[in-house]
């Protein structure tokens, strides 16, 4: 579980996050959604541990984040966090890139070993996991830096924008169902960022729309359907919601167009 | 077992110019030409080898220099009770491949002493170890290094004495570096950790530059944002006023880096001609005054002019002005030092090498510690502050 309380997050004067309280329950695959520049992944890295917010405090598990050096470890454990730009060891190959990062979780190591192999069958690295991975390419990389955060099987996952940089439509397809095994069956509680509805609609749980640093709306997709009153797409919802007037005045110019 | 073997050394490069080596090696050995004074380049360059090696091993797996492993393995529970999950920075078997096969390369040169390329590689990697070692405040096992580094120098003509001093300095470092990377990450995870409790503190919040400059109370302002100061009350900022460690820190820090001039000066003539090692140290004697001199002069000189120019002194009568003149303490005693450790060395019969290792050493120490310390002649010297080039001649004309 993790709860944020008030949290209000500063890089400069202006706040990049403004007043967000927040509760995802284990198990729960929650998709934070919005503009670019809104907060997203401002709003996992205080959620990671990565920033301090000013205000507000982070919770995991009943954990206050940052509040003692034993819990915080404690966190860390159950914690992985993945940042858009993830940094890795170019020499060291997939394979054992997945294996260091799966020790260091302290996972059994024949599991690791084991996972390591699935993780790499599984999204088409089967035999580039033995080469140095200064020769992936970017879409090999987004892969690996993946299979580095399900090898810790860590129960949380913060992952920032796991859809993008360069995945390939069967590592797309591949990771919408694993995110959605591991939340439904595997109770994992899964916290993303996307800027594109498209990807996450299927797999979420919870939607969190932000804007100008603040939560505008969040729910299931039924949730949001009813608050704007639109049946259509999570797209479609997010229009009404986020672009209003842009929402409306497309209407009036479809409906006075002569042809 | 082959990933440590592939990582323990840059092999791409370390391949392509082993077989160049080997290859002119055998050109020598074909021509019978190994006395000629050429194969000492070869010597040369297998230490040189070596050292690049130690500096690797270092560089390459310690995350205090690779940035991008430092943020990242903050994020993850490691803690100093685990092995560094990218192999570790200390020692380990795969390194035997890559030396031993310097070694071997070594046993080419006639008369070689394989030990001493173990020493190189040791002191190399020593070396690279220390800022690491000295940035996280351990300060002791820093100066041991460098100290036992002065001294694989001073050893440097009895290979296995030199190798032999490299592995105890190797355990010093390596206590440093246990130490050092307990505390791993310092700086930005100590401010999280404070900056993430409680409720919300104006006082601490991160508002970007300049707005943190205009904290009421500057001590609150997160670090890296000011430097360290403890005075209370206005104080100029941090490239006006220097930061200011504790004295007793300070002055250890004055003196053993003295001390460590003139160990390695003294180290380092025991390996030279004495008629350079003499010439050597005559141009450090009188140049090491002259040099600090002119820096001191120009930190504490530049924008703190006199108050009242020399004319004025003269028909005011204040010839001193003690607030201001005690800057030029300093430098009278910088001038001194050097002359007055020569002059005792001669009265007491202390050899000339010794001597002349100690004056630089002496006058450094002077320079570094002679008070006022800069902090406090910025704040209550009795000077004129002026706009650096600008006219210092005083009113009284």
């Amino acid at each position: 579980m993790i709860e944020l309380r008030d949290v209000t997050q500063h890089y400069g004067v202006r706040p990049v996050i403004r007043s967000v309280s927040l509760r995802i329950e284990r198990g729960e695959l929650a998709v934070i959604l919005g503009p670019n520049g809104m907060g997203k992944s401002t709003l996992l890295g205080v959620m990671a541990g990565v920033l301090s917010p000013q205000r507000g405090s982070v919770h995991v598990d009943g954990m206050l984040r940052k509040g003692d050096p034993d819990e915080e470890m404690a966190i860390r454990r159950r914690c992985v966090y993945l940042p858009d730009d993830l940094w890795m060891p170019t020499k060291l190959t997939g394979r054992e890139y997945l294996l260091a990062v799966g020790r260091l979780y302290q996972v059994d190591p024949e599991r690791v070993i084991e996972h390591a192999d699935q993780l790499l069958d599984l999204f088409d690295l089967k035999e580039k996991g033995n080469s140095p991975i200064s020769g992936y390419s970017a879409g090999q990389n987004k892969k690996i830096g993946l299979c580095s955060a399900l090898i810790t099987e860590a129960p949380i996952l913060l992952l920032d924008e796991p859809f993008s940089g360069g995945l390939d439509p069967a590592g797309l397809l591949t990771l919408r169902k694993v995110f959605q095994h591991h939340a439904r069956r595997k109770n994992l509680t899964i916290v993303m960022t996307s800027p594109v509805p498209e990807l996450v609609e299927e797999i979420a749980t919870r939607i969190i729309i932000l804007q100008d640093g603040q939560i505008l709306a969040q729910g299931s997709l039924d949730d949001l359907q009813r608050l704007t009153q639109c049946r259509g797409s999570l797209g479609d919802v997010l229009e009404r919601l986020i672009f209003p007037e842009t929402t409306r005045k497309l209407a009036e110019y479809f409906e006075d167009f002569p042809r | 077992m082959r990933a440590p073997l592939r990582l323990v050394a840059p092999w791409p490069i370390l391949i392509p110019t082993g077989v160049l080596f080997i290859a002119f090696a055998g050109l020598f050995h074909l021509g019978q030409a190994w006395d000629d004074p050429r194969a000492r380049t070869f010597a040369g360059f297998i230490l040189i080898a070596a050292a690049l090696l130690g500096l690797y091993r270092a560089w390459a797996f310690h995350p205090e220099y690779r940035s991008g492993y430092a943020r990242w393995l903050a994020t993850t529970p490691w803690d100093v009770s685990r092995p560094l999950p990218f192999g570790p920075i200390d020692l380990d078997w795969p390194d035997a491949l890559p030396l031993g096969g310097l070694i071997l390369a070594y046993a080419f040169v006639p008369g070689h002493e394989s030990a001493r390329v173990l020493g190189v590689f040791l002191a190399a990697h020593c070396l690279a170890l220390i800022p690491a070692v000295w940035r996280a405040a351990k300060h002791v096992p820093a100066y041991a290094t460098l100290f036992g580094l002065g001294l694989m120098v001073r050893l440097w003509p009895h290979a296995w004495a030199f190798a032999g001093t490299g592995v105890v300095v190797y355990l010093i470092v390596y206590d440093g570096l246990r130490i050092a990377l307990r505390d791993f990450p310092r700086g930005s995870k100590a401010e999280n950790l404070a900056a993430g409790r409680g409720a919300f503190d104006p006082a601490k919040a991160r508002c970007g530059w300049p707005y943190d400059r205009l904290l009421k109370d500057p001590e609150k302002v997160p670090e890296g944002v000011r430097e360290p100061a403890d005075d209370p009350g206005v104080r100029p900022a941090a490239w006006v006023l220097p930061s200011r460690s504790s004295p007793s820190q300070s002055l250890l820090d004055d003196l053993m880096a003295s001390l460590l001039l003139g160990w390695w000066l003294s180290c380092l003539g025991s390996n030279m001609d004495r008629l350079e090692f003499g010439s050597l140290l005559v141009t450090l004697t009188v140049s090491t005054p002259l040099i600090a001199v002119l820096i001191r002069l120009a930190v504490y000189g530049l924008g703190y002019a006199s108050p009242m120019s020399v004319w004025g002194r003269i028909r005011t009568g204040l010839w001193v002005i003690p607030g201001y003149d005690v800057m030029f303490v300093g430098l009278a005693l910088i001038i001194v030092a050097p002359v007055v450790v020569v002059a005792a060395g001669r009265a007491w019969g202390v050899p000339w090498s010794i001597t002349g290792s100690i004056a630089p050493a002496a006058t450094l120490f002077v320079a570094l510690a002679t008070p006022p310390g800069l902090r406090r002649w910025r704040l209550v010297g009795r000077h004129r502050m002026t706009r650096r080039g600008e006219e210092t001649t005083g009113d009284f004309s």
